[in-house]
């Protein structure tokens, strides 16, 4: 079984065959082309991406300026918001618009039905507001009584004046 | 032989020359090695240094409101334009634009900036419009920096409780002070790359540390309420021509501080110029000897311990000795024979000194100790101090003590620990601790949401029981009905007591001056509020009914109309 040589004319078509493939050898230069081409590719690349990143950045360093800018005129709003509603303000405001603080009024309350209620109840003799504004309020302070009786029921007698 | 000789020599350069050449490349070497493997560190990290800086990131410090959202504390940006005139262009034209946009004196500016010096101040505290209107244009030689400021829009009114943040950013006194760390949050490090020329190199951020939060406190403190103590307190004080003076208003079912003022007091957007004797908060800061105000404690312990009962009886001569000294009443006279109720009525020292003397040193005391005299409150304010109270055993105890502590001399107090003891006896005998923060507000670390924590209150101890409690409400309701008719508001049972106290000084007590206080609550039956009115040095009238009682009322007055407080009738009525 030991090996046998090729025959001549087979030896020639290696040959042949080996020849052609070393006619289809790449030249150098294309290889060379083929790389810078690939490099030049790659480069560009790398280059548009990093401007992407470049101005992806830049554009939220801008943003982050713009929202700190929105928080501090936020800030100076809620600055004036708070002054507007301090109590100094809102009294100002009020007088000039002539409000003027009331004197509190006093319903006088007979005969209610809660037991053991006698030691709370108002002195009714020196209840209410005193002299003129008494009277010229009785009216309205009527209807208020009215309402506060139909508010607790009719158990409760309620009766004003000076 | 020569062409011998001279490859000898040849061999020889050629030798010496490739030693040489391995000695160069052997140092290089070397070199390498030390500086890549031995001195790596210290050069990578000076390397580092060159192009690596980095910053500190603030949280913004947390805003402060009050119950209603009312801000009391928030931040806002100013500029300060400065110029470095080598560097300005045109000295006329710039002087115009900033002229135009700061509203400064045109010629003061052109003086500035066609100066020889390196740096002027333009402007500090510049708003928030024109600094960016001139950031925006660009000057050259013109520098616009912004610094963060904190604003306190209410100004004086609140000084006191919300105290105030110095330059560093560090918060005192009030709750800027209490809670400084919360309110600052935690500072965060970020590494910034820097360029050539030293500008930032945008990149991601490179966080060494993230900062953390800080906290937004929501305060008990209803800014109405304090709005109406301070103009009463103010009205006081020029009425009855009083040095100084406290208010202190609070939920006594709670423990919530709903107003707390002292006058005089500072404006805590310009705190540098501010007396530095007003800084601290008067009411958890500096104590007095009460007065009669603490035989409220003393009467509610004789209740508790059973010593005492309303109609119990006893003889007052006038005056009365304890520890070999002679105690007398306010008004050096003997009232007979008197009840407990009366005797709390006429506020009478002896039988003040009476009821302590049979309690016994041991259970007197451990009631004033109960009702927290002597002891930090816990309230949530800077710089709170204990008050004094001398104990038996103590170098400086005597046994008269015994007898001037009943009513309130001796002993040295806190508003707040006053107020606090007596809203025990309004709420049925709960000692509370007082708190003025209702809500911390913390934002999420991602951003999305916030935290909220809820402040709850807080019982210290049931200082006595619920039964002496009322009676003893019963009892200064009929004080106030009887005696102090001044602090009486019309449809209401007002429960209160007076206090005029003597002022200690280097040669015994002061014969002119007083300090005047009343403390009072209603409705007595369901008290919502508890108010304090303290005054120094009243001119006017020496005594407390003609004065603290009188604000009192007019503070009573207004709370119950502004709390929608229904008159007790028809409140009572309606349930």
């Amino acid at each position: 079984m030991a090996s046998q040589p090729l025959p001549m004319p087979a030896v020639q078509a290696a040959e042949r065959v080996q020849k052609q493939l070393y006619s289809r050898t790449i030249p150098v230069r294309t290889v060379v082309a083929v790389f810078g081409a690939l490099l030049i590719l790659f480069a560009w690349l790398h280059f548009v991406l990093a401007l992407q990143i470049a101005s992806t950045n830049r554009q939220i360093y801008e943003e982050s300026q713009e929202l700190a800018r929105v928080e501090r005129h936020n800030a100076v709003r809620l600055l004036r918001i708070a002054e507007a509603e301090s109590p100094q303000n809102l009294e100002q405001r009020a007088i000039q618009v002539e409000y003027r603080p009331q004197q509190p009024r006093y319903l006088m309350v007979k005969q209610t039905s809660v037991e053991g209620m006698e030691h709370r109840r108002l002195d009714t003799t020196s209840v209410f507001t005193s002299g003129s504004e008494a009277q010229t309020t009785s009216m309205q302070d009527q209807s208020l009584a009215q309402h506060v009786a139909e508010r607790l029921g009719t158990w409760l007698h309620i009766d004003v004046g000076p | 032989m020569n062409d011998t000789a001279s490859r000898q020599t040849d061999a020889r350069r050629v030798t010496v020359l490739a030693l040489v050449l391995t000695f160069v490349l052997a140092v290089v070497v070397a070199q390498l090695v030390r500086y890549q493997v031995f001195q790596h560190t210290e050069l990578e990290a000076m390397a580092r240094a060159q192009r690596e800086h980095k910053r500190d990131l603030l949280p913004e410090r947390g805003i402060i409101a009050d119950a209603d959202g009312h801000l009391l504390a928030l931040n806002v940006f100013q500029w300060e334009i400065t110029a470095s005139p080598e560097f300005v262009r045109d000295s006329q034209e710039e002087a115009d634009i900033l002229s135009s946009l700061m509203g400064a004196d045109r010629t003061t500016l052109y003086t500035q900036l066609s100066s020889e010096a390196k740096w002027v101040r333009l402007g500090l505290n510049v708003p928030q419009d024109i600094g960016e209107a001139i950031a925006d244009r660009q000057l050259p030689g013109i520098m616009c920096d912004l610094y963060p400021l904190r604003i306190y829009p209410s100004g004086k009114m609140p000084a006191h409780v919300i105290g105030f943040v110095n330059q560093t950013g560090n918060g005192f006194y009030g709750v800027e002070g209490y809670y400084n760390a919360l309110l600052k949050g935690i500072t965060g490090t970020v590494v910034i790359e820097e360029d050539g020329l030293g500008s930032d190199i945008a990149e991601p951020p490179r966080f060494l540390r993230k900062p953390k939060a800080s906290t937004d406190l929501v305060l008990t403190l209803d800014l109405n309420i304090q709005y109406i103590a301070q103009q009463e307190l103010q009205r006081a004080l020029n009425q009855y021509k009083a040095e100084s003076g406290t208010v202190i208003v609070m939920d006594p079912q709670t423990g919530a501080l709903l107003a707390v003022v002292s006058l005089p007091t500072y404006n805590p957007n310009e705190f540098a110029t501010a007396d530095p004797a007003l800084l601290a908060d008067p009411s958890v800061s500096s104590m007095w000897e009460p007065g009669s105000i603490l035989k409220i404690i003393t009467w509610s312990a004789g209740l508790d311990s059973g010593t005492i009962t309303p109609e119990m009886t006893v003889y007052d001569k006038g005056e009365m000795e304890v520890g070999g000294r002679v105690l007398e009443n306010s008004d050096r006279k003997a009232h007979g024979e008197v009840t407990m109720n009366e005797a709390l009525g006429r506020s009478l020292n002896t039988v003040a000194a009476y009821i302590s003397t049979t309690m016994g040193k041991d259970r007197f005391y451990t009631y004033l100790r109960r009702f927290g005299f002597g002891d930090l409150t816990g309230v949530d304010l800077a710089s709170e101090g204990p008050g004094r109270v001398k104990l038996p055993g103590d170098t400086d105890w005597f046994p008269s003590d015994l007898g001037t502590n009943s009513f309130g001399q001796g002993i040295a107090v806190t508003p707040m620990q006053m107020v606090r003891a007596v809203a025990a006896v309004a709420n049925g005998g709960l000692l509370l601790k007082p708190y003025i923060v209702h809500q911390f507000v913390t934002e999420e670390e991602d951003g999305r949401g916030r935290t909220v924590v809820q402040v709850k209150p807080e019982i210290t101890r049931q200082a006595i029981s619920k039964e002496a409690a009322q009676t003893m409400t019963d009892m200064l309701v009929d004080a106030v009905e009887k005696r102090t008719t001044e602090a009486r508001v019309r449809g209401y049972r007002i429960a209160g007591k007076t206090g005029t106290a003597q002022i200690p000084t280097a040669f015994g007590y002061d014969p002119d001056d007083t300090i005047v206080s009343f403390v009072g609550y209603a409705p007595a039956d369901d008290p919502q509020f508890i108010v304090l009115v303290k005054l120094d040095r009243p001119r006017t009238s020496r005594w407390a009914d003609r004065t603290a009682a009188v604000a009192f009322r007019a503070i009573a007055e207004q709370l119950l109309v502004y709390m929608q407080i229904p008159p007790d009738d028809i409140r009572l009525a309606q349930h």
